[in-house]
Order: C-alpha cells, then sequence, then structure tokens
C-alpha cells in the first residue's frame, strides 16, 4: 500500500450559504409542509386492503433508484477534542450542511418452492455527498458499491456472503478506500418460539476489510492503512403480536491491524436498535410512519503509545469508550400499490462522544438533519 | 540573513505539515462517523430480502391465494355446467358464493403481506 500525497486545501474558500441553521431549517419545513399531505382519514382504515383483481404474477427482477436531498447541522464538523484551539486555517467547528445521497439496486430472486424462495442476489450503487458551509476540506463523498449473496437452505438456516467498496472522498480529492467482504450464517428460531417471536434470528458473522488511506501520514505511527478482522454475533426479534417493531441485540469484537502504531487495536462493541412502526395494519396512515433508535458502545484499547500522548507524544496507550446514538423518523407520503415507498420525508439525530485518554480523540458531535427520498421502482419484469 | 530565511522557511513547512496531519486524523474520524449514520436513499432503495417473516408470509398468502383462486375457478366451472343442465341447487350457489368470499379475503390478505414486505 502506497501512501500518495493530496495538495492542501485551501480552508479559506467559503459557500454561499447566507446562515448556520438555514438548511436545517430549510429541511425542517419541507418535512412539515409535505406531512400535511397525509389526510387525517386515512389514518383510520380498515387493516385488510381492497383486494387486487387476481393473486399477482411473481416479478424475480427488480431494479429501483432512490435519490435523497437532506440539509442539517453539525456541532463539530473537524471532531475537535473538548477544550483544544481551532487547527490553523479553520475557523470555527460547527456548520450547517447540504447531503445529497443517491441509490441504484438491482436485485434478483429465485423462483419460490412451495412457500420458500433459495437465492437472491443484490447488487446496489450508493453515493453520498455532503457540504458544509464555512468549512472547507471536510466535505466528505461516498462511493458505495455492494453485491450480496443469499441462499436459504430450508425455513431454519441460511448464509449470505457480502462484498462492498468504499471509495471516499473530501472536497473532492481521493481520501481512501475500503473493500470488505463479510460472510454470514443464519439461523431462524420463530418456529420453536411461536408463542412470542414472528421471527427470532441469530446471525454470525465474520468480516475481513483493508482500507488504503492515499492521505499521506505526517509520520509512520500515523498510518492508518489497516486490514480489519470482525466476529459479530446478533440476535433479531420481531414479536408476534406487533409484527411492525422489530429489535436488534449484538456484540461485535474488531481486530486492527494498521501500518501505523497509533492505529492497531481492539475493539468490543456492544449494540442495540429498535424500530417501529406506529400500526401494524398497512391500510392505515400510521403504518406509514417509522421510528428507529440505535445505540451502540465502543471499548477500544489501543497496542502502542500514541503519537498525540502527552506533550512530546508517545507517552501512553490510548483508551476509548465511544457511545453513539442514533434516531429517525421517516414518513412515506405516497407509496406504490406493491408497498414500495415512493416519496418519503425523513428526519434524523445523531449523537457521537468519544470519551478518550487522549486530548485529541476526546471529543462530541450532534447533528441535526431533515430531507426527502424520492424513490423510482416502476422496473419490474419477469 | 540567508539563515534567518531558511529557519522561517521550515517553519512554516512545518507548521502546513501539522495542519495536514492534524485533518488527516480528523478526516479519518470523520469517515468512521459517517459509517453509522441512516442513508435514507440506501433504505428506500433496498429489496425484500428473501430471509425475513414478511417476504415469506407473502409466500404464503400467495400459496392460499392461488388454491382461492383453483377453488373458486372449479366450482364456478360446476356451477355453470349445473346451470346450462338447469339442476343448480341453491347449496351450489352458497358454496361458490362462500368460495367467492374467500378468493375476496385471500387477494386482500395476499395485497397487505406484499405491502409489509416491500416497506423498508
Amino acid at each position: 500500500m502506497t501512501a500518495r500525497r493530496v495538495p492542501v486545501i485551501p480552508a479559506t474558500v467559503k459557500s454561499n450559504m447566507s446562515s448556520p441553521l438555514q438548511s436545517t431549517l430549510l429541511g425542517v419545513f419541507v418535512v412539515l409542509a409535505v406531512s400535511t399531505l397525509a389526510i387525517a382519514e386515512d389514518f383510520e382504515a380498515n387493516c385488510l386492503p381492497k383486494p387486487g383483481e387476481d393473486c399477482g404474477v411473481y416479478k424475480p427482477y427488480s431494479f429501483k433508484l432512490s435519490v435523497s436531498p437532506v440539509g442539517g447541522y453539525n456541532t463539530n464538523v473537524i471532531f475537535l477534542g473538548d477544550g483544544l484551539p481551532l487547527p490553523e486555517g479553520v475557523s470555527r467547528q460547527d456548520a450547517g450542511f447540504f447531503e445529497i445521497g443517491g441509490a441504484a439496486t438491482f436485485d434478483w430472486k429465485a423462483a419460490p418452492v412451495d412457500t420458500l424462495v433459495y437465492d437472491q442476489f443484490t447488487a446496489s450503487y450508493e453515493y453520498k455527498q455532503d457540504f458544509y458551509e464555512g468549512i472547507s476540506g471536510y466535505d466528505l463523498g461516498e462511493h458505495s458499491w455492494s453485491a450480496k449473496y443469499t441462499h436459504l437452505f430450508d425455513k431454519q438456516w441460511g448464509y449470505k456472503i457480502e462484498a462492498r467498496n468504499k471509495y471516499t472522498t473530501f472536497d473532492g480529492h481521493s481520501y481512501s478506500n475500503r473493500a470488505s467482504v463479510a460472510p454470514t450464517l443464519e439461523f431462524e428460531a420463530a418456529q420453536h418460539a411461536q408463542n412470542f417471536a414472528k421471527e427470532l434470528k441469530t446471525d454470525l458473522v465474520f468480516s475481513f476489510a483493508n482500507t488504503d488511506v492515499f492521505f499521506a501520514p505526517s509520520i509512520p505511527a500515523r498510518n492508518s492503512d489497516a486490514n480489519n478482522y470482525a466476529i459479530q454475533l446478533s440476535e433479531v426479534f420481531v414479536p408476534v403480536n406487533y409484527d411492525a417493531a422489530k429489535f436488534t441485540v449484538g456484540y461485535t469484537h474488531f481486530w486492527n491491524d494498521a501500518e501505523g502504531s497509533d492505529y492497531d487495536y481492539g475493539r468490543n462493541r456492544l449494540q442495540f436498535s429498535a424500530e417501529t412502526r406506529f400500526s401494524k395494519c398497512t391500510t392505515n396512515r400510521w403504518y406509514d410512519l417509522k421510528a428507529t433508535v440505535q445505540y451502540f458502545h465502543d471499548f477500544d484499547s489501543y497496542d502502542h503509545p500514541n503519537s498525540h500522548a502527552g506533550p512530546s507524544g508517545f507517552a501512553f496507550k490510548r483508551h476509548d469508550g465511544k457511545n453513539d446514538f442514533g434516531t429517525t423518523l421517516s414518513f412515506d407520503v405516497c407509496k406504490y400499490r406493491d408497498g414500495n415507498s415512493k416519496f418519503a420525508v425523513n428526519a434524523q439525530y445523531h449523537y457521537l462522544r468519544d470519551n478518550s485518554n487522549v486530548d485529541f480523540f476526546n471529543y462530541g458531535q450532534h447533528i441535526v438533519q431533515a430531507g426527502c427520498t424520492l424513490t423510482l421502482d416502476e422496473m419490474k419484469w419477469r | 540573513m540567508a539563515k534567518a530565511a531558511s529557519v522561517f522557511c521550515l517553519g512554516l513547512i512545518a507548521s502546513v505539515t501539522l495542519a495536514q496531519e492534524d485533518r488527516g486524523e480528523r478526516l479519518q474520524e470523520s469517515t468512521s462517523s459517517s459509517d453509522q449514520r441512516t442513508d435514507f436513499s440506501a433504505r428506500k432503495a433496498a429489496p425484500s430480502k428473501i430471509d425475513s417473516f414478511a417476504f415469506q408470509e407473502l409466500l404464503k398468502a400467495r400459496k392460499k391465494c392461488k388454491e382461492a383462486e383453483q377453488k373458486f375457478a372449479e366450482l364456478q366451472a360446476n356451477y355453470d355446467k349445473k346451470k346450462l343442465k338447469g339442476i343448480q341447487s341453491s347449496t351450489d350457489a352458497t358454496r361458490l358464493n362462500r368460495a367467492r368470499v374467500k378468493w375476496d379475503k385471500a387477494r386482500a390478505t395476499l395485497k397487505a403481506a406484499e405491502r409489509k414486505a416491500n416497506a423498508d
């Protein structure tokens, strides 16, 4: 892996946005304005929809496109440690931002045999670009390609293999490339727990990732090129009497083997997530409102003294405890007849707190954002 | 004079390098933080998954719908045949009506299951 030097990006260039909160407020306004399109009577409906003309045709191929413009506000764009002065050339740590995201997904499913489809293949491309106002050099861009194959052995056992590549840029300049592969073994135990679970799935995931950072490190210890290995165990639960909710708990252990000594670490992650719709009847408008919460805590132990530790560096090893909390709310304003979203409005809050014994990495960050998603799902064929 | 100038230049280079190294590590934090935020376009573009209970319920509903459709078609053909011969009874009509109601319900259930399977 060869690190390549990227030209220094001037920090004085500013965008045309006039107020730090302007983009956030604009996003919130859009959410509120469009939500009124949902008529109140739609929230009181029968549980079974009007029947279709026939039992439909099984369509094994689909192609979906989504685009999401978002406005938001980030309290710590530059991940500045608590109480530390601003880095040279940066005049502030917080900023409003505009983000544009897009995704294209191709999907194939094998023909059903009785009540089971045994094979599925999904390929997707996702793009995301942030534009921060008043701070230059931190506009993140991401291009992700992924391919996933799922095979079920029977109603209980199955496996998945997912390969992904993510290419990252900042202000349009190459920053890093991460390639990963993750095989998963899954076991569905709902048939042994029919009294309380509609879905009770255990996933065991092994993953390997290689990260190549194109940004030249100032000293060899800060070279973050790395191989990352992980093993994850997670449990997904859907209650039998309210299948519009889903709960997930998980544990992951990571090993990061980097070229620079600052980035050799072991990480234990405990995570929890929950999502729910506000009705289990698909005809009820409350069904189209979905909330999610997710939280994880990382216990990070670094292997070597850190180059930022102490006045002259390398005084002690870095230890981090990271709290990451996120919550989202989305509402499908318009849907296709088969239930796919056509136009949705979304809001998200994300909180990150890294409690580190190294001042440089001891920071907090809040992000609020709101936007909408347009999805094109017309292309289905057999 | 020359010495002073070279010291100044070295200081300038060190300062630029420091700023750059600072930024490199902050960008590292930024990329890992970005992974944790929900990407709505990816979520909405995701297809239904064959290993989800919702998709499997959709397949069950489709199977039941096909069975109900077939049953109704059989009874309808039988009823039409009897009607031609003029031997249809009220029991036949009731049975046909029940099959029709069952098929309607199966189609409505299928539609609900399809909506659940396709919701993100």
